[in-house]
């Protein structure tokens, strides 16, 4: 199962709204499979951080009441063009991913 | 190498994980705050928020900004906080009448101003923002109105 992670940078003036999009299923571990009354087990991503110019910026813990594919975004003061954003998940199964995106 | 980097690094795999653990040790990486396991089981928001922020009482402001739809689908609900601060350390969102009430927190090292994520909320109910900026705690709230969705199904 390959995760899709995708990376979006809206930027005014300095300042740029970074958006990640993680094609995940955030399962919380409470919902129950009709079919064999099993509890489906937690799924979920636990953290995201992000990254400029490789220094850290931002570091997001996520809980099970997260919605499924979650769209996280910050808000980041004092960019320029040129700056490399890169953002790197993990979750609770050992899964990670990441996407890196150039401010223009 | 220390032996928490060393341990951590075994977890991860992969070309990419190697190269940040044997050259540039990536101290967010690989000495990442322990993800906060018993603040995101606690059923409580009051204990939730003291968990994150000790005994601080949060000051009501109007330059934190919650905002989300005025009717939503509980499944996703978009809350975005955005705050008028300089160094801001910590965003908390936290949901009422849930059984896991917070719903994520980030720590924040750059100037950053704002955060904004999609989270389930039950049913109709309160979402409150905490912010810590200079030493102090700032909050906002917004009610969430669950038109559709949500797994309470109750509105």
């Amino acid at each position: 199962m390959t995760i899709q992670t995708k990376m979006k940078i809206r930027r005014s003036g300095n300042q740029a709204e970074i958006l990640v999009l993680v094609n995940h299923p955030m399962e919380s571990g409470n919902r129950v499979d009709k079919k064999n009354n099993n509890r489906i087990p937690a799924h979920y991503i636990e953290s995201i951080s992000f990254k400029i110019n490789g220094s850290d910026i931002a570091d997001a813990s996520l809980g099970p009441g997260v919605a499924s594919n979650p769209m996280t975004g910050i808000v980041l003061n004092k960019v320029k063009p040129g700056d490399l954003v890169s953002v790197h998940w993990s979750d609770n199964k050992g899964m990670h991913g990441m996407a890196e995106h150039t401010i223009t | 190498m220390k032996r928490r980097t060393f341990v951590s690094c075994g977890l991860f795999s992969g070309s990419l994980a190697m190269a940040l653990c044997s050259g540039l040790v990536y101290p967010a990486l690989t000495l990442a705050n322990a993800w906060p396991r018993n603040l995101f089981q606690t059923k409580s928001a009051k204990d939730v928020i003291h968990g994150l922020f000790d005994n601080e009482t949060a000051i009501a402001s109007d330059a934190v900004k919650v905002s989300a739809p005025v009717q939503s689908d509980g499944m996703a609900v978009p809350i975005k906080v955005q705050a008028k601060f300089d160094g801001i350390d910590t965003i908390a969102i936290i949901t009422e009448n849930k059984n896991s009430p917070l719903a994520s927190v980030a720590y924040f090292s750059g100037p950053v101003s704002g955060y904004s994520i999609r989270i389930r909320v039950a049913n109709t109910s309160t979402v409150t923002a905490f912010v810590k900026a200079n030493g102090k705690l700032y909050s906002a709230a917004t009610r969430v109105k669950i038109t559709k969705g949500g797994y309470g199904m109750t509105w």
